[in-house]
């Protein structure tokens, strides 16, 4: 499973690139291998306001329906409007072409509760 | 599954409003999301509706249909995923909602679980050999349906929450299949989709087992087939809540 060095990440399966205030955030390797084939992405507005632990996106796979959890606190600021017309970049991409949106954060002592790759790759040998 | 082994059997088989049939979804996985309940099988029949997959309804409200005044049956929105299937007095849905503390977790787990329980029932209940697959022409079209001679009796779908998975099934059990269809394509062809759709693919099981069933005969086979697989986890009963 791969898992990048250079992420954050949290126990639901989302990671993390922090640059500055803003977040950029995806799915996990583990989580769009758990999904399957992704059929559509939900996104959230920009300039949505968003609380950590609350919905950030919804994607559907195999006649699934899961929720995507914010994993800070901020304000959306972009999103990947790729995934309207190509959700399976999700599933091909998901660190790279596969992000689903930037947060500028509201709460930046936040980042202190996301874990590094080596704890996010210890929790998913729990999993 | 994690937490509470002990399965509620939840039989809501009484009449009343579609809306508030179908609402009782999300609030199943609402409460076993937080703990409030354990794991439910839930077997519950509905009114005359159309019920759409949440993201199916999402997709269609941004393209600008007004799902509300779209006719003629009522349409509605579960939890799950997929596109349009028809509810009536002929149908028996089966939801089971079952606390998970990891998700995402793979989709094929819960339809399999699913699964397991309605093809031992149709096995033992009316003789039918049923497995999942695809049903192409079929509406809501999916690889775990359930199927019998490669006609679909039956459509799945699964919602996953922080916390549980809910993963439900509408077995077409009397009538025709192809009444169920027809009600499908007219309403898309209102969002200017045209299928394919081939009547062959679907049918009820009155129709494969010929004899005229009513989703009543089916809720004690359904229930048998399912405590069975669970063995000795155990179960508490309720009906009509």
């Amino acid at each position: 499973m791969n898992v990048p060095e250079d992420l954050k990440y949290t126990v639901e399966h989302e990671w993390i690139r922090l640059e500055g205030n803003r977040a950029t955030i995806g799915i996990t390797d583990y989580a769009q291998d758990q999904l399957g084939d992704v059929v559509f992405v939900d996104l959230p507005a920009v300039g949505q306001e968003v609380q950590a632990g609350g919905n950030l996106a919804v994607v559907e796979s195999v006649k699934s329906v899961s929720d995507v959890y914010a994993p800070l606190s901020g304000r959306v600021v972009a999103v990947n409007e790729l995934l309207k017309d190509a959700p399976e970049t999700l599933n091909q991409d998901p660190y790279g072409q596969g992000w689903i949106a930037v947060l500028e954060l509201t709460q930046p002592d936040e980042v202190q509760g996301l874990l590094d790759a080596a704890a996010y790759i210890q929790h998913l040998s729990g999993a | 599954m994690g937490r509470d082994q002990s399965w509620t059997v939840w039989v809501d088989a009484s009449p009343g409003p579609p809306w508030e049939k179908v609402a009782r979804e999300e609030a199943l996985l609402g409460a076993v999301a937080a703990g409030r309940l354990g794991p439910v099988l839930r077997l519950w029949t509905s009114g005359p509706s159309l019920v759409l997959g949440r993201l199916e309804a999402r997709r269609l409200e941004q393209a600008g249909y007004a799902l509300a005044q779209m006719g003629p049956l009522p349409v509605l929105v579960r939890p799950s995923g997929g596109t349009a299937v028809p509810h009536g007095p002929d149908d028996l849905s089966v939801t089971l909602c079952y606390p998970c503390d990891q998700v995402p977790a793979a989709p094929e787990m819960g339809y399999r679980r699913l699964l397991a329980g309605l093809v031992r029932a149709l096995e033992q209940a009316l003789g039918l050999q049923a497995g999942p697959g695809w049903a192409p022409g079929s509406f809501c079209d999916g690889r775990f349906n359930l199927v019998v001679g490669g006609r679909k009796v039956a459509g799945t779908a699964q919602a996953q929450r922080r916390g549980a998975v809910l993963v439900h099934a509408t077995v077409m059990v009397g009538g025709e299949g192809r009444s169920r269809l027809r009600q499908v394509a007219a309403f898309y062809r209102q969002v200017g989709a045209h299928g394919p759709w081939d009547e062959g693919r679907v049918a009820s099981l009155s129709e494969l087992a010929g004899r005229a069933l009513s989703p009543q005969d089916l809720i004690e086979p359904l229930v048998d087939a399912f405590l069975a697989g669970w063995g000795s986890a155990g179960a508490s009963r309720t009906h009509d809540e």
